[in-house]
Order: structure tokens, then C-alpha cells, then sequence
């Protein structure tokens, strides 16, 4: 290994290290400087990512995690924001966060809103309904920008809403949530974008179960199929004007015959 | 760029300021008089979203400056490919003015697996690591397909091993890769203040005096948070130009001529006003450096 890489390596290991296994052949003020300043970044980086979490346990506690989390699972690649995909499962190692089992559910509702705001931009295609009238078996529903499904034990959409809400609302919300932790109630989210943000909202089982088949690409005609063999009373004609007003799906596609 | 053998005709610099979250819908409520805005890089990485729809917008009014804090130009186990594809996206579509990154490291190997810690890691200053940072920046060169700027850093730690100065180690660099040098004025009076400098700006125009005039293509100016002496000072961005570095901005003006120039402020910001009065100032300061130096009076020397 070459000298340079080697003072590199031990650099960033001393930065990333706690003070008993600091390297001594650095400046320790200056180690220090930037040592404050890379913890920060850190910190205000999972703190636009997981602003749910941030409310929850407060900034204090909020830090320690972010700070073990960078010691444990620094970010590989140059972007801050997207770093953070398992800190979900960071937070439910925390012994002192076990009281809150439903802390790791609301951290991944976080990220997926956080990815769906950085999605590529899409546009509803409306002249591609016409495809409607061809066989649903060659038709594949277009998913909306950052569309995906959470299911949970514990009711992540009504936390969410607690700690998003207006202000004068959340009390309110919060009270919700309090009485179906009580009465553990679960709850499946669906996260999509719309107007840039994140979108959240509670699915009801049938609902939960046919975005799946759109999230999984499933033919209209396999889609169809399946929710009718589950025995879920859902309706594809109410269903289809409501996911366009609310862009869950951005269109229909054909799907070209295999040879 | 300024020709040494020629003076310089009173042109007046491209003056530009950081533009950052909180003000874009100023930036966008009036058009502001000002040359350009220069954006960081990583901030706009995102497939799509507000924030790039915001810089389209930006774009339509406003000359861009594209600067990464990122790029880890320095790092001896190369480049992040998904960084550079990104960054060459941005490049495509917006066709800044400029584009600088950071003579600095931010990326290795632990463990055998990269680390990329986001921040500014010095480098040093010796035959083998300029080699690596030639390296890297002739890949970005490469993939732009146009030449970028280098930044000098402020360091906090000074890396043993060192055989080159800095201003010789960053003049090779440039020289053996024709990019240019984005010359942070700021930085340099950090960096003679953590090294305990008594006079600090003839210390930091002894600096520039050492860097050829052709290679220089930007300035940045900012001021940081002042600390007692004896204490590191970090380059953060939060505070009106100083005038220390006023000072050896006058003088850089004189040397390299009417080179592009930003106001950075990254933390505790101004109003957006506020920052446009800055900028308006370093106009102001340019202008009348740069006019004296057309008609012969000016010294040139502190």
C-alpha cells in the first residue's frame, strides 16, 4: 500500500474512530475541528432525511444515533442524501430507544418519503387510457413518481401525520395515534409524490392489496384477476379516476409480445 | 485571465454570490444584478424533484456556477464513477460557467471498502500525491470534455511527508492538467491565522505573489467566525468579507486581473439583500482597484 493511501486511510479512521483509538500522529486540535464538523454534516443530513425520528426522540438523542450510525455504517458514496438506507435497523439496536418498537417503521416511512421527493420527475400521460380498450393482459399500469407500499404493525401514517400536520392540527393527530398504539393497530402506507412532496396515506386491506400488484408491474389482466380471487371487494372503474386525480399511476403502457 | 505583460484595461470581474436554499425565492421574486450564482454540485444529484426544477428555473435568468465540495479530486483510490455520471448530468444540462471542486480527499478505503466522509481532508503536499490528483483531474476533464478549477483548501492539520510548498504543489497541478486554480482568498487568511501569522496579509499576498497569473480563473471571498489567537479558526462561512481579505483581494485584482469573483455564505445567512449589498461591494472594490490599475497610479505592492 502506498504511503499516501495509507495516511489517507488512517485519517479518515482516526475521524471516524473514538478518542481512545485515535491516531496520535495528527494534530489532535485539528483532528477535532474536523472531526465537529464531519459529525454535523452527519447530523443535518439524517436530520432532512428522517425529520419524523428527529421529532420523536428529540435532538439529543437524535445526535448520539446519528453519530454511532456514522461510526458504524459510514456513507460510501459522495451523497449525503442518500445515505441512511439502513438507519432504520441502526435505530432498532439502540437499547435506549426500546421502548419505541414502532420508531424503525416510521424511520423507513421517512426514507421512501425522502426517495420519493428525489425520484426522476414524471408526467401523466393521458392519452395513454385509450389503451384501455386493448387486452388488460398486454397492459401494464405506469406507477406514480416514488409510488411504494409499507406495511406495518403499528399505525406509521397516523405518526407521520402527527409530526407533519399543520400545527393547530397535530394535536388532534397525535391523540389518534396515541389511541391505535393503544389498541395496536396496524397500518400499510402508500408513499408517492405529488406537487415535489411526499405523500402519505393509510391503505384499506383491498387497496393495500391491489397497489401491491401495481408496484409489483403485474399485467392489468393478471392484476384484475388476482384481487378478484382474493375475494376483496375492490372496483377498478372507481378505483382508476381516483389514482389519476391523485397520480398514483402516470399512465398505461402496452406491453410488446415476447417472440 | 490576466497577460502579466499587458495592464489591465479597467474591465470589471464577473462578480457572483453562493446561492443556497433560503433564497431561492428571492432569487427568483426580481432578477438581481449580479453575473452569476454559483450552486454546489451534490445539492442538485437527485434523479429529479424540486430542487432541479428550482436550478431550471434559476438557469433561465442566471448565469450558473457549478462547485463541488465532493469530488475527492485528491483521493488516491481514484473517483466515484456514480459522482462523476452525476455531476456530468448536471453539467449537460445546465452548461455552467465555471465548475471547481476542492484540491482536497474526502474518499478511501476501510476495511477494503470505500469510505466517502463528505468533507475536506487535506492532502499531501509531495511528488506522489500531486501525481494522484493529476490523475483524477484529467479523468474529470476528460469526461466534461471542458477544464475545471481547483480550490486551495483551508487545512486544520498539516500532513507530514510534505517535498513541494503549496503554492508549488497546486501550480504543478494546474500547469500538468490545464485546469485552473479557483483561488480562495479567505481560505488562505485561515490558514495563516491557524498557523499563528502575525501579519497576516502581507503573509498571504507573499503567497499569491507565488502563483503565475495566468493560471488563476476565480476568487472566492467569505469571512468566518473570528476565534482568539492560538485557536483554529474554521472557514465557515458565516460572516461579512473581512477586511483582511479585502485587503488581498485588491491585491490579487492587481495581479491576476478582472478574474471571476464570489461571495460564499453557508451558515448563519444573510438576507438575500444583504448578500447582494456584499457583492455589490467586491464590484465596487474591483472597479476602482481595476480603474487606478488602467491609468498607472495604482501601487501594486503593500
Amino acid at each position: 500500500m502506498s504511503e499516501t493511501q495509507s495516511m489517507q486511510e488512517a485519517l479518515v479512521h482516526a475521524l471516524l474512530s473514538d478518542d481512545s483509538n485515535r491516531d496520535v500522529c495528527f494534530d489532535q486540535k485539528g483532528l477535532e475541528a474536523y472531526r465537529r464538523g464531519l459529525f454535523a454534516n452527519a447530523r443535518r443530513a439524517l436530520e432532512v432525511t428522517f425529520p419524523t425520528i428527529l421529532q420523536l426522540i428529540g435532538f439529543s438523542r437524535f445526535e448520539a444515533c446519528t453519530t454511532s450510525y456514522l461510526q458504524a455504517s459510514p456513507p460510501t458514496i459522495s451523497d449525503w442524501g442518500l445515505w441512511g438506507n439502513n438507519f432504520p435497523e441502526h435505530l432498532a439496536q439502540q437499547p435506549a430507544l426500546a421502548e419505541l418498537p414502532y420508531l424503525t417503521d416510521c424511520a423507513k416511512l421517512d426514507w421512501y418519503c425522502h426517495l420519493a421527493e428525489r425520484c426522476a420527475d414524471q408526467t401523466l400521460d393521458p392519452n395513454s387510457l385509450t389503451l384501455l380498450e386493448e387486452d388488460p393482459y398486454s397492459l401494464t399500469l405506469v406507477p406514480g413518481v416514488g409510488f411504494t407500499t409499507l406495511e406495518s404493525d403499528y399505525p406509521i401514517v397516523e405518526i407521520y401525520r402527527a409530526h407533519h400536520e399543520r400545527e393547530d392540527l397535530r394535536e388532534r393527530q397525535l391523540a389518534i395515534a396515541k389511541d391505535k398504539l393503544t389498541r395496536k393497530v396496524g397500518e400499510t402506507a402508500l408513499i408517492w409524490r405529488r406537487e415535489w412532496k411526499a405523500q402519505v396515506i393509510a391503505l384499506s386491506p383491498a387497496e393495500q392489496y391491489w397497489m401491491t400488484l401495481i408496484v409489483r408491474q403485474a399485467s392489468l389482466g393478471n392484476a384484475l384477476d388476482t384481487i378478484q380471487a382474493s375475494g376483496y371487494d375492490f372496483s377498478f372503474v372507481d378505483w382508476l379516476p381516483k389514482a389519476i386525480e391523485h397520480k398514483w399511476i402516470m399512465g398505461i403502457v402496452q406491453n410488446t409480445p415476447k417472440p | 485571465m490576466a497577460d502579466p505583460a499587458q495592464p489591465f484595461t479597467g474591465a470589471i470581474p464577473k462578480i457572483g454570490v453562493g446561492l443556497r436554499h433560503s433564497h431561492y425565492a428571492d432569487a427568483l421574486n426580481s432578477v438581481a444584478d449580479i453575473d452569476f450564482l454559483e450552486v454546489h454540485a451534490e445539492n442538485f444529484f437527485a434523479e429529479g424533484g424540486a430542487a432541479l426544477a428550482v436550478l431550471d428555473e434559476i438557469s433561465q435568468h442566471y448565469a450558473i456556477s457549478i462547485h463541488g465540495t465532493a469530488l475527492s479530486l485528491g483521493s488516491y483510490t481514484g473517483l466515484c464513477s456514480q459522482h462523476l455520471h452525476k455531476l456530468q448530468k448536471l453539467v449537460q444540462r445546465f452548461s455552467p460557467l465555471l465548475i471547481s471542486d476542492h484540491a482536497c480527499f474526502a474518499r478511501t478505503l476501510l476495511n477494503n471498502q470505500p469510505v466517502h466522509v463528505g468533507d475536506l481532508l487535506p492532502i499531501e503536499f509531495n511528488e506522489r500525491s500531486l501525481a494522484c490528483l493529476v490523475r483524477n483531474i484529467q479523468q474529470v476533464q476528460e469526461i466534461l470534455g471542458r477544464p475545471m478549477l481547483i480550490e486551495n483548501l483551508s487545512a486544520y492539520i498539516q500532513l507530514p511527508g510534505a517535498t513541494l510548498t503549496e503554492t508549488e504543489f497546486l501550480v504543478n497541478a494546474c500547469q500538468q492538467t490545464d485546469c485552473q486554480l479557483l483561488l480562495d482568498l479567505n481560505n488562505l487568511v485561515v490558514n495563516a491565522h491557524n498557523a499563528n501569522i502575525k501579519n497576516i496579509v502581507p503573509y498571504v499576498i507573499d503567497w499569491i505573489e507565488q502563483i503565475p497569473s495566468s493560471i488563476v480563473g476565480e476568487f472566492h471571498l467569505a469571512g468566518c467566525t473570528p476565534v482568539p489567537a492560538g485557536e483554529i479558526m474554521v472557514d465557515d462561512h458565516s460572516q461579512p468579507v473581512p477586511d483582511e481579505v479585502w485587503q488581498v483581494y485588491e491585491h490579487a485584482l492587481r495581479r491576476f486581473g478582472p478574474v471571476p469573483t464570489l461571495i460564499e455564505w453557508d451558515t448563519h445567512l444573510p438576507t438575500w439583500n444583504s448578500l447582494l449589498k456584499e457583492a455589490h461591494k467586491a464590484r465596487d472594490r474591483a472597479k476602482a482597484t481595476l480603474t487606478v490599475e488602467s491609468s498607472g497610479t495604482a501601487e501594486t505592492t503593500i
